[in-house]
């Protein structure tokens, strides 16, 4: 776990101000300790990705919120795939045809 | 003499600085790999992109470029931590949500939601519960030891740490859902609203206080005793002080759990006596004539224009 002064310490773009404005709005989620604010490895990286999407590509203060949630709900999305993909991966080879086949059936236009 | 890292941004090699920054802003756009989870062809790109912009979006480096005192070999940027390696990753993250399929399919919606770890067989930790809690001002500057109740009906004392603000969490570890297959358990999240207090204002760690004086302790001075978080302090008011005199009381404010004190500040507010006697009032008639004084020089010339 890193302090908020490792934390800015770390990042280029990261301010103080910053850091405490996208910790109230719950954009990064620090672990309150007793000696402080506490950030982990997907804290970090996760605060790297404001910060890319705030300088490097300029977005609005403003859609921040937005775009992290739809980026969430996009790597939700691919957590349940996997796992299903997964489970599809393990059934006997005749359970697998027949799941591939109703598929290609459903959505033809997938068919690439 | 190379243009590699101009084709690379997609601009001419006659392009401006600013032209050369705005492609960057557009690829990075386009191909940043948190944006892009499933595709590691944009990543590929994008750190072709990354590197050229580190010698192009460099004055400096951009003319060494351009004489070839340098080439795109000496422009490896370091290895970040992309996001999506973390996000992308098996097990729960903080960031997770709860979105259902509810609405495309019940036999899904019910296993994601409920066994979400029913798939996998990897170990995985339990879901953080969110719980509220209200204290009192005096309780969240001084820290304070509380009962809350769980989910499951039992009781966890939770210890709020001194100068804990409104609105922070306080977590606490393994006090959350179960973990599947053998993962530990959640965090419990408990959010903190602080209750305002009648007498005291908190500003980051100072504490503001408005202190009614008397006229005669305004005039001719007095030491007063002052509430603070701590107790009453002796506050010595210096003759001849006004309403709207700050007194700052070092040290007195919030402390916090690494040692960093606030200080208390005083605004004094004098009172006039609630009945103005024939004794003060023939007094300060007889004084006021004898004594005229201005207190409004300032304010003269406010409407000059």
């Amino acid at each position: 776990m890193y302090s908020e002064s490792q934390v800015i310490a770390l990042i280029g773009g990261l301010s103080a101000r910053r850091l405490k404005i996208w910790v109230d709005q719950e954009l990064v989620r620090a672990t309150i300790a007793p000696e402080g604010l506490l950030f982990g490895d997907i804290d970090v990286a996760r605060l790297h990705l404001i910060c890319a999407l705030k300088d490097d590509m300029e977005v609005d203060e403003d859609l921040l919120p937005t775009i992290l949630s739809l980026l969430d709900q996009v790597y939700d999305l691919r957590r349940d795939m996997r796992a299903l993909m997964q489970a599809i991966e393990t059934q006997p080879e005749a359970i697998q045809t027949s799941i591939l086949s109703a598929l290609a059936k459903d959505q033809p236009g997938r068919r690439d | 003499m190379s243009t590699e890292l101009y084709r690379i941004l997609g601009v001419p090699k006659s392009a401006t600085d600013a032209e050369v920054k705005k492609a960057y802003r557009k690829l990075t756009k386009k191909l940043h790999p948190d944006l892009n989870p499933g595709d590691s062809a944009a990543e590929e790109r994008f750190k072709k992109v990354s590197a050229a912009y580190g010698i192009l979006g460099d004055a400096e480096k951009r003319k060494q470029y351009d004489a070839g005192e340098i080439d795109a070999s000496g422009a490896e940027t370091p290895q970040q931590q992309y996001y999506r390696q973390y996000a992308d990753a098996n097990g729960q993250n903080p960031y997770q949500g709860h979105s259902g399929y509810e609405d495309m399919s019940d036999l899904f919606s019910g296993m994601f939601r409920q066994q979400r770890g029913g798939f996998r067989q990897a170990a995985m930790k339990g879901e953080d519960l969110r719980y509220h809690m209200e204290v009192s001002f005096l309780e969240a500057a001084l820290g304070a030891k509380k009962q809350v109740q769980m989910a499951d009906g039992s009781n966890l004392s939770v210890s709020i740490p001194k100068g804990i603000e409104d609105g922070k969490s306080i977590r606490l570890k393994g006090k959350g859902n179960p973990g599947l297959n053998g993962g530990p358990s959640g965090d419990a999240l408990i959010q903190i609203k602080v209750r305002p207090h009648k007498v005291f204002k908190r500003n980051g760690l100072d504490i503001e206080l408005t202190l009614p004086i008397t006229i005669a302790e305004a005039a001719l001075g007095d030491k007063v005793a002052v509430p603070t978080l701590h107790g009453n302090v002796g506050l010595t008011i210096p003759e001849g002080s006004n309403s709207g005199k700050v007194m700052r009381l070092k040290g007195r404010g919030i402390e916090t759990p690494r040692g960093k004190k606030g200080d208390q500040l005083v605004t004094l507010s004098v009172q006039m006596p609630e009945d103005i006697d024939a004794e003060l009032s023939d007094f300060l008639k007889s004084w006021a004539a004898r004594h005229p004084y201005d207190p409004r020089t300032k304010l003269k010339g406010a409407n000059d224009v």
